[in-house]
């Protein structure tokens, strides 16, 4: 404050008093990104969610590793038998080993979550920017098509969609599934990025980009994106989450994975048919699928909490 | 107010036609053989597929069909299933059900999630706050299949303190664990928004005025804080609605209530395909109808808005 | 006036010959993340009935938090009074437990905020927040506190009154707004009414009737104003008495005609000086050098030496050696030890 103004000047409301902002050790002045990292590493949820996402993600690659059985190597001759040496969680209904189906499950979710969050990612990114870059028609459009989508409740459209895609009986659904999350799970990134974009065009430095003669296409790229794409990312980790318990959902409700294919919300369905003689098989799949999510849920969330200081 | 519920309104209608054409065309554009999609995989007579011809009006163009199909949907005429019930009739059977589950599950949630969030917003930082952020995390992470089976497994089946499965009549008693479990889905959410919004109108400066107008904490925090917090709550009702009835598809499927979610859970493992199109439509309706009513109950809470 | 007996089955040791409103080396500090800031380090002063007090300073100097502390409104945490009386009529406030400190608020002492439209809670209507003043202290019917309500609002002239108790705050102007303030703090007849810039965020024209307002009603209950401004042109119009803050210390007190004419501490000085005046057309206005402190940090010995022109060794001296804090005449005090110089130039 100017020595001028100190006398009339008029005083910030809240009447708190002059409380500095920031550390009082002095530090040298920190990006975003390292005060967030410096922050985050302090915090014991997000090792821990880190350590669940590399096991998941070991465990649906290399399935292997965890299992030699052979998940579709069942015989009724064990069906119903419980947890002993060579099936760790026991058989189910069919007779087939729950533990190694259980792992090899893992490979489908996060196959059907992380190429379901790319399409959703690529849509809403494209969308968005679109929607925040351009403003006018454009986004008049775009809002109104995203209002008219959030209309819809997100299962029911999945169930519609996913059954209009899979209409081949031959095929496993996995590609149905995917497309389906995908096509209608980009509304939220949209909105996003709408916001971020919009945001970042009113900053000075793009506008004095925009002033010297900058291609949008090159403003895009150079100044808007990195400054919006933290947030973006953050998202669709926990959007990644969300679809794996969507992929569950369906697969659950008979619209979702078929065949012959490994879901976890295929076991869930059958276990929950068959609970009172066996709880294994629904057990087992079960936890597996809530800790997959959750460590996605976990991780997006102590990123976004350490991305945005406003709620420390 | 006026103004805002015109608006509001004419928004809802832009919406309506814009979610039913999507869904109607997600089912029926670019079908080779529209009829068997609508039956699925299995065989239909040759009567079937002359009336669903006729129903569908699928010997005319493809908006035609459409028009007849929102002309079916306002007047109630929502069709028949494969079965050859009426489809209106099944609602009018189903949606009493449904409607108690949700309400059950509403007040559950409304309840809960409010005293916990004032709570943990009051004694921010404290043992309880910490314990709940992590309790709403995972209750947040928890997918709906996974809640509904296991609940019913353990309070249900193992513990035996709730019946596992319902009756046709569906009472209060056998609806409390399906409502606990669909409540689960929302309390997360709503505990977090009523929690965030409680911590920062504590902070407001009209909290100030009410303390220094001699009133009571309670009074402080349960009348003047509260009805401020609940706003951001209130529409957050709105848009959990569309969970709660994806919620209640599974849990009416898990625990056998004879409620509209259980109806469709069936129509798609029969691959029904006329009862999905039916109920999908009524529901995308209602969670039209009940947002807009949402909507409404905002503007009461918030005279800003009333008066705008 | 007030009724002394009701008041003393509230408040017991309660003496009416007491001073009305008496603080004493106050000390209220902020305990945040990032160290303790001491926002008012050991604030003095005395309040009569019918006077008014003007508390003086820059932004951050301690002034708004020190109301609070008297109102007992303080956010603890962070905020914590750390030592010190607040003494109403004899009995320390701080000593009382917090029902007892919860009564004393609106019914003794009100306060009147800064910005009445974050102040007054936006979703219920002007009537109702007004009225529940009566109903929560005074055991009111709804019906009866309503009207209450409008004559009070008819007291501090809003025409139309009868109409607009039921209205929200937002439909009010900033005056209008201001004045439903004032009615609420003298719903219950306090004695002592702190306002803490009760005109900043209004229009000059608008500001001069709010305090036309303020004074009349100050006049007809004969009651202790504290008005807390860093304007010293509203305070030269009605203040009796002025203390001047500076980070967390009252550094001069004295009648507002010796302030103006002779003031005592460099501070105050200072802040004379730097008021652009039309005589002095042409000529650079003179400036306080430097910035105030910040509350984790204060200065060593006397806060203002850095940028004080008086500043010697004496001034950097901690704690300060006598005499320190000075009578510099009956009802008169500085801290300062060169008041002399500053006084006699």
């Amino acid at each position: 404050m100017s020595d001028l103004n100190t006398v009339t000047a008029a005083e910030a409301p809240g009447g708190q008093p002059n409380v500095p902002h920031g550390p009082v050790k002095k530090d040298k002045p920190r990006s975003l990104a390292a005060d967030a990292w410096s922050e985050l590493r302090r915090r014991k949820i997000f090792w821990i969610a880190i350590v669940l996402v590399a096991f998941i993600l070991v465990m649906s690659f290399w399935p292997s590793l965890f299992t030699s059985a052979d998940p579709r190597a069942c015989s009724l001759s064990n069906q119903y038998k419980g947890p002993s040496g060579s099936a760790l969680f026991g058989y189910d209904f069919q007779g087939c080993d729950v533990y190694a189906k259980v792992v090899n499950g893992a490979f489908n979710s996060i196959r059907v979550g992380v190429f379901s969050t790319l399409v959703a990612g690529i849509i809403g990114l494209i969308f968005g920017m679109a929607s925040g870059y351009f403003g006018g028609w454009v986004d008049a459009v775009l809002s109104r098509f995203i209002d008219i989508m959030l209309g819809v409740p997100f299962l029911l459209a999945g169930i519609v969609l996913s059954r209009r895609l899979s209409s081949d009986p031959a095929s496993d659904g996995v590609f149905a599934v995917t497309l389906t999350l995908g096509l209608l799970s980009w509304t939220s990134g949209a909105r996003v990025m709408r916001s971020a974009v919009i945001s970042a065009k009113q900053q000075d430095y793009v506008a004095a980009a925009r002033m010297l003669g900058a291609k949008p296409s090159r403003l895009i790229l150079q100044h808007i994106l990195p400054n919006s794409i933290a947030s973006y990312i953050v998202l669709l980790t926990l959007l990644l989450g969300i679809n794996i318990a969507s992929e569950a959902t369906l697969s659950f409700l008979g619209v979702g994975l078929k065949g012959d294919a490994i879901s976890w919300g295929i076991m869930i369905a059958e276990g929950t048919q068959f609970a009172r003689t066996q709880p294994w098989p629904l057990v087992w799949p079960a936890i597996f699928l809530g800790v997959t999510v959750l460590a996605f849920i976990m991780l997006g969330d102590a990123v976004r909490d350490a991305f945005d200081p406003k709620l420390r | 107010m006026f103004r805002y519920i015109v608006r509001r309104l004419l928004q809802m209608v832009l919406t309506f036609f814009g979610a039913t054409f999507l869904v109607y065309a997600l089912i029926f554009a670019n079908q080779n053989d529209p009829i068997q999609a609508l039956a699925g995989e299995r065989p239909i007579t040759e009567s079937q597929r002359l009336a669903l011809t006729q129903r569908y009006h699928l010997d005319e163009g493809f908006f035609m069909q459409y028009w007849y199909y929102i002309k079916g949907l306002l007047t109630g005429d929502f069709g028949t299933s494969l079965t050859g019930r009426k489809i209106g009739d099944m609602m009018v059977d189903a949606w009493p059900v449904t409607a108690r589950l949700a309400l059950i599950a509403i007040v559950i949630a409304a309840v809960f999630s409010v005293t916990f969030g004032v709570y943990s917003a009051i004694r921010r930082g404290g043992l309880f706050d910490n314990l709940s952020l992590v309790v709403t995390l995972v209750l947040l992470a928890m997918p709906i299949v996974v809640i509904a089976p296991l609940f019913q497994l353990i309070f249900g089946i193992q513990l035996g303190w709730f019946p596992p499965t319902a009756t046709r009549d569906a009472t209060f008693w056998q609806l409390l664990l399906p409502a606990i479990v669909l409540a689960c889905i929302v309390i997360a959410p709503e505990m977090r928004v009523t929690r965030t919004s409680v911590v920062e109108n504590l902070r407001a400066d009209y909290v100030r005025t009410a303390r220094a107008k001699g009133l009571t904490r309670m009074r402080v925090i349960w009348v003047h804080v509260l009805r401020n917090s609940l706003i951001p709550v209130i529409t957050l009702i709105g848009v959990d609605l569309g969970s709660l009835l994806a919620g209640a598809i599974v849990t009416e499927h898990v625990f056998n209530i004879p409620g509209v979610g259980f109806n469709l859970a069936r129509a798609i493992n029969t691959e029904d395909g006329p009862l999905v199109v039916g109920f999908v439509s009524i529901l995308v309706i209602l969670f039209l109808f009940i947002n807009l009513l949402v909507d409404l109950l905002y503007a009461a809470l918030d005279p800003r808005i009333r008066y705008e | 006036m007030t009724d002394i007996k009701a008041q003393m089955d509230v408040l017991p040791g309660v003496d009416p010959r007491a001073p009305l409103l008496e603080v004493k080396d106050l000390h209220v500090e902020f305990r945040t993340n990032y160290g303790v800031a001491k926002a008012v380090n050991g604030a003095n002063f005395l309040l009569s009935p019918g006077e008014t007090l003007a508390i003086l300073g820059e932004s951050g100097c301690g002034k708004s938090v020190t109301a609070q502390a008297i109102m007992g409104i303080l956010d603890t945490p962070p905020g914590y009074v750390t030592k010190g009386q607040i003494n109403y009529r004899g009995v320390d406030l701080l000593k009382l437990s917090e029902e007892k400190r919860r009564k004393v608020r609106a019914n003794r002492i009100a306060m009147i905020f800064q910005d009445a439209l974050s102040a007054l809670n936006p979703v219920y209507t002007v009537g109702f927040q007004l009225g529940e003043l009566f109903r929560k202290h005074r055991g009111m019917s709804r019906a009866e506190a309503k009207r209450r309500s409008i004559d009070l609002l008819d007291q501090v002239k809003i025409p139309g009154a009868k109409t607009r108790v039921d209205d929200y705050p937002h439909q009010f102007s900033g005056g209008m707004r201001q004045r439903v303030m004032i009615a609420m703090a003298l719903a219950l007849d306090p004695e002592v009414l702190i306002a803490d810039e009760p005109t900043t965020a209004l229009d000059v024209t608008v500001q001069a009737q709010i305090m036309g307002l303020l004074a009349d009603l100050q006049r007809q209950r004969n009651m202790g104003l504290i008005l807390i401004t860093h304007d010293m042109g509203v305070v030269a119009d009605v203040a009796d008495r002025i203390s001047v803050m500076y980070a967390g210390k009252v550094v001069e007190e004295a009648p507002v005609y010796d302030i103006y004419a002779r003031p005592a501490h460099p501070y105050t000085k200072a802040l004379l000086e730097s008021i652009p005046r039309l005589d002095m057309k042409g000529q650079q206005l003179s400036v306080i050098r430097g910035l105030p402190p910040a509350l984790t940090d204060v200065p060593r010995g006397c806060a203002f030496n850095p940028r004080c022109a008086y500043a010697r060794d004496a001034c950097r001296q901690d704690p300060a050696p006598p005499p320190y804090q000075v009578s510099v005449q009956p009802h008169r005090t500085a801290r300062c030890h060169f008041f002399r110089e500053v006084i006699g130039e």
